[in-house]
């Protein structure tokens, strides 16, 4: 229960920490992080291997023009390219894809801090929810690396993380928050979860209601026009 | 027919949707009636019984099934008629813009949810609380199932030990509606 409740509270402060920069940065650069992030992780899984195949292109057209393929005798040159080592090797592959993601993401983050994204990006619900999911992203992404610094087996070598990790993640954040909840439920007793629940509806319908907007204005409006009733305006008076 | 979780499953589902049409601003003042109406009718519940338990047995002639037939059908059709009459016509609403998207459908999402939890809920109880008389129109197919014997214990009418608990959230949500 306790190392439980520890878990919870440090989910909900990676959760409000992420929420809050979505906040502070805005929807229109936090998409822009989110379809990089997203998007790229995505992409370079799918298509990681053709992108090693262009790199692994790039050593072999080193090797071929060292052992002179641009001179005047280009024959001997092909030969080089048989025995010149890939620069990314099979072993290598989730590295260098984790690498390349890396780039793009802080790409993305440059890219969105430029002026027209920062100024049309608005600091709304949208923007807390794409933060929350952008964080939620990153923790799939690099938590699994970064346990490895106090659990070194934890994630083997050239081993990838999929996205099916994220909907790891979400179910056991979805099973600790239950639990955590179903526990705290368990220790009131009948006539306390009354009490806590009439609260909750309460407090629930009464944030429901201060939601809605110009609903003052108009009464305000009403009553000026109620204490106007029965004075003569200035136009009245004019005439 | 299907289990009873179902079909109030699917009457859940038809609020929330006639929900998501009008908005949580209309939704809100429905939710102030079904309250109300379920603290009238839980208050004045036990007194009804009891007279109806006296008037009943002549009427319907001492079968103790019609007599719960009779009851769950006057409790239901006097549900029915104020929650209908809090959708029909000049109805209490909550004047005013709600919010835009995403919190505003997802209000309006949590509150048709909670409509369609005491709507359906105080129907299926009014089902339980005189033995399930509609079984014998087949309409409900008995025994309940492990989800639904879990169900009829959150039903909203077994939720507080007092109805009076449901006038504080009517009584919050007028005074703020009064206030503007």
């Amino acid at each position: 229960m306790t190392q439980q409740l520890e878990t919870l509270i440090t989910l909900l402060l990676y959760t409000l920490f992420f929420a809050w920069i979505g906040y502070q940065r805005g929807s229109l650069r936090e998409i822009i992080v989110t379809v990089a992030a997203v998007g790229g992780w995505l992409a370079l899984q799918e298509a990681g291997s053709l992108l090693i195949r262009i790199v692994n292109l790039g050593s072999k057209f080193v090797a071929f023009v060292r052992a002179g393929g641009l001179g005047e005798n280009p024959d001997q040159a092909f030969g080089a390219l048989g025995s010149a080592a890939p620069w990314v090797t099979t072993e290598q592959r989730g590295e260098f894809l984790f690498i390349v993601w890396v780039f793009l993401l802080i790409f993305a983050y440059v890219i969105s801090n430029l002026k027209p994204f920062a100024k049309a990006s608005k600091s709304d619900a949208w923007s807390i929810l794409l933060g929350i999911v952008n964080g939620l992203f990153f923790a799939t992404i690099l938590l699994p690396r970064l346990a490895t610094l106090v659990q070194p087996n934890n994630l083997a070598p050239g081993e990838s993380v999929g996205i099916s990790n994220l909907f790891g993640i979400l179910r056991g954040a979805f099973t600790l928050v239950q639990g955590n909840f179903g526990g705290l439920w368990g220790l009131l007793a009948n006539d306390q979860r009354s009490l806590v629940l009439l609260i909750l509806l309460t407090i629930f319908l009464l944030l429901a209601a201060s939601t809605i907007k110009g609903a003052s204005k108009k009464s305000s409006s009403d009553k000026k026009k109620r204490i106007n009733l029965g004075k003569p305006s200035s136009a009245e008076k004019r005439s | 027919m299907g289990s009873l979780e179902l079909i109030f499953a699917i009457i859940v589902i038809f609020i929330v949707f006639v929900a998501l049409a009008r908005g949580y601003p209309h939704e809100l003042g429905n939710t102030v009636i079904i309250l109300a109406t379920i603290f009238v009718l839980s208050f004045f519940e036990e007194r009804l019984i009891g007279l109806f338990n006296r008037v009943g047995p002549g009427l319907v002639g001492g079968d103790a099934q019609a007599v719960n037939f009779l009851l769950s059908a006057i409790f239901t059709v006097m549900f029915i008629s104020a929650v209908f009459a809090s959708y029909a016509g000049i109805t209490l609403d909550f004047p005013g813009r709600p919010m835009s998207a995403p919190l505003g459908p997802l209000l309006t999402l949590a509150v048709g949810l909670l409509n369609g939890y005491l709507i359906a809920g105080s129907l299926w109880y009014y089902q339980d609380r005189f033995q399930y008389p509609s079984q014998l129109l087949g309409t409900i197919q008995l025994p309940l199932t492990a989800t639904g014997q879990t169900l009829v214990q959150v039903l909203p009418q077994r939720l507080f030990e007092s109805p009076v608990y449901w006038m504080i959230p009517v009584a919050v949500l007028i005074i703020w509606r009064v206030r503007g």
